[in-house]
């Protein structure tokens, strides 16, 4: 199995069909609801390989701040009244780089690739927003038990204050 | 007047892979949102399911819903599409899609295969424009699958060969999950 760049190999003739996911040349993007996505990239430093550093000054309330640590690894910085929590961008569910989601006006982070729903306050599962629509396949089978809830949650990081700066300890 | 043509190509993931990711109906409405933002199971029995895809513009809801057959291991069949609401002015009513989807392994490259077998049944006058709807839809199968194998790939990099594991926990819903289990589930 190769881990290339990710493409389809045509072997039929597909004329002038192009392959792009370029949602401003969809014709019918504007019948299409669009997320609403409150992120902020920040450049990270590494002060030690454990640990990865931003200024507390670029924090700001109702913004998600991602710092990308590797190309598979991503934290999110969220501060709110509450406080100032840090945690994995990756999907506890199936593993979706949780950055190309999106925050709604309640303050839910959006799974892009299914739609779960989580707190960026304490890093739990908010809702599954599939249920209702699936109702009516979703009946208890040898293999499915619908009364169980998945248990995943985000995993939330360790954050301390260092002078001007935040720390996040990136590694157990 | 009948219209058939085939889209085959090498799909860059298992076919349990290719498989899992068809019967993930959870993820149709948010990684694919792009193409319906909603998805909806309106019937359900042990082979087949009647499904529908829609989009909101203000109050009006509109889509179309289809019959998707499961045929273990790894062929899937669509038919019977209709317009939803039903008196939209739609392609849908004018134009009957069959499409036939099968997933296998070229024994001799070692690679999965993908085979879409169209069946367009349409109204004469709209025979000149066949081509045009020929490329929509294969656009629109290659962008799904471009989408599904940048997924795959992920799950790949994080979890190794561990990717079917997380599909077949029983709190996870998928279409026909017993029959997917029973085919693929080995060893998981």
């Amino acid at each position: 199995m190769s881990n290339a760049i990710p493409t389809v190999r045509c072997r039929a003739a597909v004329g002038s069909t192009r392959c792009h996911l370029d949602p401003a040349s969809d014709p019918m993007s504007m019948w299409r609801s669009k997320p609403k996505t409150r992120f902020r990239r920040l450049v990270v430093r590494h002060p030690t390989p454990d640990t990865a550093a931003v200024s507390a000054s670029e924090i700001e309330e109702g913004i998600l701040h991602i710092l990308e640590i590797s190309e598979l690894r991503k934290v999110g910085i969220w501060s709110d009244a509450g406080g100032m929590r840090a945690f994995d961008l990756q999907c506890p569910h199936m593993g979706a780089d949780l950055s190309e989601g999106w925050i709604d006006d309640d303050t839910r982070l959006h799974c892009p690739w299914h739609g779960y729903l989580f707190s960026p306050r304490d890093g739990s599962l908010t809702s599954n927003p599939n249920v209702g629509p699936m109702r009516v396949a979703r009946e208890r089978s040898p293999e499915f038990d619908p009364e169980l809830a998945p248990r995943c949650r985000l995993r939330m990081l360790p954050l301390d204050r260092v002078g001007d700066d935040l720390h996040i300890r990136v590694r157990p | 007047m009948k219209y058939r043509f085939s889209l085959v190509y090498d799909f860059d993931a298992t076919v349990a892979e290719a498989v899992a990711a068809y019967l993930d109906a959870e993820h149709y409405s948010y990684l694919h949102r792009k193409y319906a933002a909603d998805y909806e199971i309106l019937e359900a029995d042990e082979h087949r399911m009647r499904i529908r895809g829609s989009w909101s513009l203000g109050w009006l809801r509109a889509g179309h819903s289809n019959v998707v057959e499961y045929v273990p291991p790894a062929r899937f069949i669509q038919y019977a599409t209709r317009p939803h609401p039903a008196w939209l002015p739609s392609i849908h009513h004018l134009i009957a899609v069959r499409t036939d989807l099968r997933y296998f392994t070229d024994e001799a490259r070692q690679v999965t295969i993908s085979q879409l077998d169209v069946e367009l049944d349409l109204p004469f006058w709209l025979w000149p424009v066949r081509k045009l709807l020929r490329r929509q839809l294969e656009r629109l199968k290659i962008e799904k699958d471009e989408e599904d194998i940048a997924m795959l790939r992920r799950r790949r990099m994080l979890f190794g060969d561990s990717t079917l594991k997380a599909y077949l926990a029983r709190h996870q819903f998928m279409l026909f999950k017993d029959q997917f289990r029973e085919h693929f589930g080995g060893g998981n």
